[in-house]
């Protein structure tokens, strides 16, 4: 008989070992089957572990499964399982490595937008996830904008992203739960995207890439005119007070004390 | 808190219960899935308290691990009690992690006075960090230690009494459990004595066959099987009425077949199905 701590490391070894591994031969002799071998038994929850995290991955990355199919998803799940095993005990946080991981997964490289799909799909999950904050009222934000030394916040669910593929489209016809048959034409190239979830619900906005580079600034901190220079910089005929303006309609700021 | 049957709370019914507000006796949640910051489980969770009782179910404090139990997790679920006050508040007998590792399944432990000794002092820590009693739920099981010296039962029943907590009797894992091990599941049940009892679950299993030999697995992926009906009504004629929950976590359905599974609770344990609506609020009994 082993000690517990003994018994749960080599029990957890067993776990996140490759599929197939045998399993140690002491614990085998620990563990009682009667009519079903211990190795099958074991196996049970070496099945449960990688079918929770799959799973989490499948629910936090549903267009990605959907490009991908449920073979190779599985497939890639399993390879980013085994080098990045989860540390925390809430699934919510699992996974977010996974655009990053198949940035560099050689079996994907066929589908060169597939690591954006993901990373729209994480920055979309952090801002459902994201801290409560009340947005900033229009006319506020007016005046706001009208002083160049001050400071605008984005809202706390607010993300950015920029993609050199029609992500959020892409990402748009494998979320809907209509059945797409044959090929779809999907225009543009280039995307900016703002990530925010004002209320209860999530939205993708394609902007500007002169509003997203203000956004930016904003988003590190720089002062009002800091941020409109950012802008006007990539497209000296845009009026961004005005752009800015109708995304605080679409309660993308909040004010500062809510940082 | 009402006897009448809860469900657990799942997003896809969110809209569905929020605007029909059906009669159940609580709503219970994974407490793991209301750790995010913000957004729309705690918008919808905040709305479903007002008509509701809530139970908060923990699957990722790995009481039964050998190490220590993770400081942080605690600091989120003694958050998430201080905000929502739930009626109820239970855990696992099984470890889920080890050395800083999440594994996400409720792993068995052997049942020895080294295993009872770190599940206690567990127990008590989380009751201390959250300032009240919480329930331990019977897991269930698909093998057994050949150097356990003490059989379930008993060993849930000597935590109770160490550390004062409460016992969550899941009746489907103790079928699981027992049907997997070759025992019997009433001679399981006549030794849990009914005071300990403060909640039930019920929840639906599979059956798969290995090297031609029947294991269960329990997936709460289908409806409760009959012979958990037929423990469910031995049980609480034996014991009385608890707080009874339909667990269905796997392809969850539509939400009127988890109403349907909570009505035929209700008619098993002989509760009137409206007896808990007061208005807009639940009754809490006495």
């Amino acid at each position: 008989m082993r000690s517990l701590p003994d018994l749960q490391r080599s029990f957890t070894e067993f776990l996140l070992s490759p599929p197939g591994t045998r399993v140690d031969p002491v614990l085998s002799v620990e563990v009682r089957g009667q009519r079903v071998p211990v190795e099958k038994r074991l196996a049970i929850y070496k099945n449960n572990v990688y079918a929770q995290l799959i799973g989490a991955l499948r629910d936090s990355y549903p267009a990605v499964h959907r490009l991908v199919g449920h073979d190779f998803f599985r497939f890639a799940a399993m390879e980013y399982i085994r080098a990045h095993p989860s540390r925390s005990p809430t699934l919510l946080e699992y996974g977010a490595s996974f655009p990053e991981f198949l940035g560099g997964f050689e079996a994907a490289s066929s589908v060169p937008y597939l690591p954006d799909v993901a990373r729209l799909e994480q920055l979309y999950l952090e801002s459902y996830h994201a801290p409560e904050a009340a947005p900033l009222p229009k006319a506020e934000c007016a005046v706001l904008l009208s002083d160049g030394s001050a400071q605008l916040r984005l809202h706390t669910s607010a993300r950015l992203m920029t993609s050199s593929f029609p992500v959020s489209r892409i990402w748009e016809v494998n979320v809907r739960p209509a059945v797409i048959d044959g090929r779809i034409q999907i225009p543009g190239g280039a995307e900016y995207l703002l990530i925010v979830r004002p209320h209860t619900t999530v939205e993708v906005r394609r902007i500007s890439s002169s509003t997203h580079a203000a956004l930016a600034a904003l988003e590190r901190g720089c002062s009002v005119a800091e941020a409109l220079a950012a802008g006007t910089d990539i497209d000296p005929g845009i009026d961004l007070p005005m752009h800015l303006l109708s995304l605080a309609d679409g309660d993308t700021f909040c004010s500062c004390e809510n940082q | 808190m009402s006897a009448a049957a809860g469900i657990g709370l799942k997003p896809a019914h969110y809209r569905a219960l929020l605007t029909d507000r059906p009669p159940l006796g609580f709503l219970e949640i994974h407490t793991e899935n209301y750790m995010g910051a913000g957004g729309s489980p705690h918008r919808y969770l905040a709305a479903l308290a007002e008509s509701y009782p809530l139970s908060f179910h923990g699957v990722g404090m790995s009481l039964g691990g050998a190490g220590p139990l993770n400081r942080s997790h605690l600091a989120r679920w003694r958050e998430l009690v201080d905000r929502y006050d739930p009626t109820l508040v239970s855990e696992h007998v099984a470890w889920s992690s080890h050395d800083g590792y999440a594994l996400h399944d409720l792993l068995p432990i052997p049942y020895t006075e080294e295993s009872l000794r770190a599940l206690c002092e567990h127990i008590e820590q989380m009751q201390d960090v959250l300032g009240r009693r919480i329930l331990i739920e019977n897991p269930s099981r698909y093998l057994e230690f050949s150097y356990s010296d003490t059989a379930e039962p008993e060993f849930l029943v000597e935590a109770t009494a160490r550390t004062g907590c409460g016992l969550l009797l899941d009746l489907n894992n103790v079928f699981v459990s027992t049907c997997n091990q070759g025992e019997d599941a009433t001679r399981y049940l006549a030794r849990i004595p009914s005071h300990l009892v403060e909640e039930i679950h019920l929840a639906g299993h599979s059956i798969n066959t290995v090297d031609g030999e029947e294991i269960r697995i329990d997936d709460h992926g289908s409806p409760v099987c009959d012979p958990v009906w037929q423990l469910y009504r031995d049980t609480v004629s034996r014991i009385g009425r608890r707080p009874t929950l339909i667990e269905w976590d796997t392809d969850v359905p539509e939400i009127e077949v988890l109403l349907g599974e909570a009505e035929r609770a209700n008619e098993a344990a002989a509760v009137p199905s409206r007896d808990s609506i007061q208005g807009n609020r639940y009754a809490l009994a006495p």
